[in-house]
């Protein structure tokens, strides 16, 4: 009961704020708190670990970029105040002045050198798709900054906007001690309070954020996977916002006058990738179970068959009640790099059958797909779904789901045959999802890190390798259009939906929704 | 003389008997139904499991068959008629798998798991208990303060470390259960054992040169039943909610092929929405099954108590 009242309070004080508003001298920032039930667990504070976007959303919280990626995808300054290339491979960074980190010490180029390079040189290489290109960087006096790579590198302001930028001080410190907080000291809206791996992130506003303090003193990042436990922390009032309001959640939320549903579009493409390299791939069998000779999914058509059997339109307003918008390729028309002629697979379960008859397999085959569970909207419910479209051309599924923690440490690793897969493309363009997703895997150049089917299309590396040298967008964008089409024509990774953002929040609160499903505290505004 | 000992007509001296229970067995019956209470438990049991043997003869749909189900026919509320013109009679799941054909199917891997962990445990921990109060000495001591090791960890625990390293899967989850739940029976087993090694009957086996494995089996491992029989209806009973715990939590058997457990939590995030069928009825069956399994052990208990005799 304690706490409900104190929120009770907090609210009093935040009416208190909005009338005092206008009086000048008297608006100061008050005691407010704010929670946040988030849905896919963030697993470290180290931001230089592991990319993902739980990650990089927290760890946004806490520290800062050269760049600020907006919710629509632009780039603005944030630690870096202004920027231009010199030449082809050279950029200049001139830093903001006096920023302090949380520990009172000032911030300075050889932060971001340290930084930088860190990211790089990680072991984990999770960073690999945005430092790849970066050769040398350099403090050229205490704020510019020169970061030289080893091509021309468009995406270059982008990729900066995911390093975060830590004190150079703990440049050397493991993950553990960026868990306990001792190195999670950044330049961010929020300091570290208190963490509980897979429960909760406590944080306190920075009085002397450079942008303006939040107007939030106390910021909870409750880990709540579970979609009941999620909307029931909303529906108590435990939480204030949650991330994916769960499609059985929407019915409720909307009739309610105390809760708004938030909705936004998303970037987020959820797709099934398949092992199109190998001759023999794991979990598939022939139907009586024995050992197949060939790999069915190395065929064109098999693919073909299996997204043209798959109403995805059902599951989307089904399964998903409305959640989500049926993808045919990377990005939806208007971004960068969609094109309009990669050939929308239509559901027509008889011409998939015949498909599959042409191929050779009219028999049909054993197959596992796997796939986390509570990591993307209604993911275990999706493969459930789709397991039954299968089925009914002679494809034997058996579906196998696995948390989340558990699934992003194997699939990438080619034990699956079948696996949903998702990328959210931040970038709002083509190269980014290509580079990590089609492209031949190659550690040292950091492209392919995702490819976990193995696609290898020499013209599809060409042409990746080629956008993502190209500074100038007239001529980058019919190359990106051409890797969409080689892409989806070819069926390499059979596109599933785009999910959409869907948030529950109280009345008491406004948040737009970003593109790349980022909830940042900071933007989060009293109504 | 102890009466165990009698000569045979040729003279030779027999093997002693212990206290066989012989017409201790009708004796057992007839108390077990002057409890109204336990014939009902039992009476409902035995239906449940009838129900669960023959659940592809009754249940009118295969709900681990993908083929068979549709999710045109998901969230269908009890009664409901599906796109084939079919009436699911409990309503549907998200997925669309008739509620009642699921509880079904999920009885059968309920029970199995109960039944199969429960008897695999009972006999590793019956075994090892009858062994340590025998031998005695360091292997004793050893065995028991590795019970007492696996017992200072709450069963869940040790149920979910376990799936964690072993993964998904029926059988999976039946070892977990197994490794989890063997200590209770070694450390009642070893109790009773003490008692029993200290009587006469096992002197005599003893003077008689009889090889251990056989004074261990034949003649202290029958007056040591007892308990086991009455932990072991315990056990079955709590063997089936924690795999419905271990399903709910998403580490049982796969999301196609869904126990009591996983129907109960892939209908709770729908129970603020008011569709309330999809964990409401599979919550029935569990908690009936539960507690018949309980009323009849209960009663055992009672029968099967030394001191009620």
């Amino acid at each position: 009961m304690g706490i409900s009242i104190t929120r009770r309070e907090f609210g009093r004080g935040s009416l208190i704020l909005a009338a005092a508003a206008s009086m000048p001298g008297l608006a100061k920032a008050k005691d407010t708190a704010l929670t946040i039930g988030v849905a896919a667990p963030f697993t470290t504070l180290d931001p230089h670990e592991q990319s993902n976007s739980p990650n990089n959303a927290t760890s946004r919280h806490i520290f800062d970029s050269l760049i600020n990626r907006g919710g629509k995808a632009e780039n603005n300054p944030q630690l870096a105040t202004n920027w231009n290339n010199t030449d082809d491979t050279h950029w200049e960074f001139v830093l903001r002045k006096n920023v302090k980190f949380h520990d009172g010490s000032d911030f300075t180029a050889k932060d971001v050198v340290a930084s930088l390079l860190r990211a790089r040189d990680k072991p984990s290489q999770s960073f690999a798709s945005y430092t790849r290109n970066i050769k040398q960087v350099t403090a050229k006096d205490p704020h510019t900054v020169v970061v030289e790579t080893t091509v021309p590198d468009p995406m270059i302001l982008n990729s900066l906007s995911r390093i975060r930028i830590i004190s150079a001080k703990y440049a050397k410190a493991d993950v553990s001690e960026f868990d306990s907080g001792k190195a999670a000291v950044g330049t961010g809206p929020f300091k570290y309070k208190s963490y509980m791996p897979g429960d909760r992130l406590v944080v306190t506003r920075n009085e002397d954020y450079f942008a303006g303090p939040a107007h939030w003193s106390l910021v909870t990042l409750r880990i709540l996977p579970d979609n009941g436990a999620r909307l029931a922390n909303l529906l108590s009032g435990d939480a204030d916002l949650i991330e994916n309001l769960p499609a059985q959640g929407i019915d409720r939320v909307k009739g309610s006058s105390k809760f708004d549903i938030i909705r936004g579009q998303s970037t987020r493409l959820v797709f099934l990738g398949m092992d199109i390299e190998r001759d023999k791939t794991p979990d598939i069998t022939a139907k009586d179970g024995s050992p197949l000779d060939k790999n069915p999914l190395k065929d064109e058509r098999v693919r073909r068959a299996m997204l043209m059997s798959i109403n995805r339109k059902a599951i989307v307003d089904r399964v998903m009640e409305g959640n989500g918008t049926v993808a045919h390729q990377f990005v939806a028309e208007g971004y960068a790099g969609h094109s309009d002629d990669v050939e929308p697979v239509k559901y027509d379960p008889e011409q998939a059958k015949k498909l599959l008859d042409e191929a050779g397999w009219k028999d049909g085959f054993r197959l596992t797909l796997h796939g986390p569970s509570g990591r993307y909207v209604d993911d275990s419910q999706v493969l459930q779904a789709v397991g039954q479209f299968l089925a009914r051309i002679g494809i034997e599924t058996k579906v196998n789901v696995m948390p989340w923690a558990v699934y992003s440490e194997k699939y990438n690793d080619k034990l699956y045959g079948v696996y949903l897969a998702s990328w959210g493309i931040n970038t709002g363009e083509v190269s980014n999802p290509a580079l990590a997703l089609v492209a031949k895997r190659d550690s040292k150049a950091g492209t392919g890190r995702y490819n976990a089917g193995g696609v290898d299309d020499p013209r599809l590396n060409a042409l990746i390798k080629e956008a993502t040298r190209t500074l100038d967008e007239k001529k980058r964008t019919p190359l990106l259009e051409e890797v969409s089409e080689i892409t989806f024509n070819n069926l390499y990774l059979l596109p599933m939906h785009y999910e959409n953002v869907v948030m529950g929040a109280k009345k008491t609160i406004k948040y737009e929704p970003r593109g790349d499903k980022y909830t940042l505290a900071y933007e989060v505004k009293p109504a | 003389m102890n009466p165990n000992l009698a000569e045979s007509t040729d003279g030779a001296i027999v093997e002693p008997q212990p206290e066989a229970p012989a017409e201790e067995g009708r004796h057992l019956w007839r108390s077990f139904f002057a409890s109204p209470g336990a014939v009902v438990g039992l009476a409902l049991l035995v239906m449940i499991v009838l129900a669960a043997v023959f659940a592809p003869q009754i249940a009118p749909q295969n709900p681990y068959d993908l083929n068979q189900i549709s999710i045109m026919d998901g969230r269908l509320p009890p009664g409901g008629e599906s796109m084939m013109g079919t009436h699911f009679l409990l309503g549907t799941d998200g997925q669309g798998r008739g509620i009642f054909s699921g509880i079904l199917f999920g009885l059968r891997t309920s029970l199995l798991v109960g039944v199969l962990s429960a008897l695999a445990a009972a006999s590793i921990g019956t075994l090892i208990g009858l062994f340590a109060a025998y031998v005695g000495g360091r292997t004793e001591n050893f065995l028991m303060r590795l019970v007492d090791l696996q017992l200072s960890f709450p069963t869940i625990l040790m149920a979910l470390m376990m799936l964690a390293a072993l993964g998904n899967g029926v059988t999976n989850v039946i070892i977990a259960l197994i490794i989890a739940e063997w200590a209770t029976y070694a450390r009642t087993v070893r109790g009773t054992a003490l008692v029993e090694r200290e009587k006469e009957y096992i002197e005599a086996a003893r003077c008689l040169k009889l090889p251990t494995w056989r004074i261990l089996f034949f003649h202290l491992l029958p007056n040591c039943l007892a308990p086991v029989i009455v932990i072991s209806t315990m056990q079955v009973a709590r063997a089936i909610s924690l795999e419905a715990t271990l399903s709910f939590l998403g580490l049982g058997a796969s999301v196609t092929q869904p126990s009591l457990g996983m129907l109960i939590s892939n209908g709770y995030q729908y129970l603020l929405s008011g569709l309330y069928w999809i964990s409401f009825f599979p919550g029935i069956a569990l908690l009936l099954t539960i507690v018949s399994i309980n009323l009849v052990g209960d009663r055992l208990r009672d029968i099967l108590n030394p001191r009620n005799v």
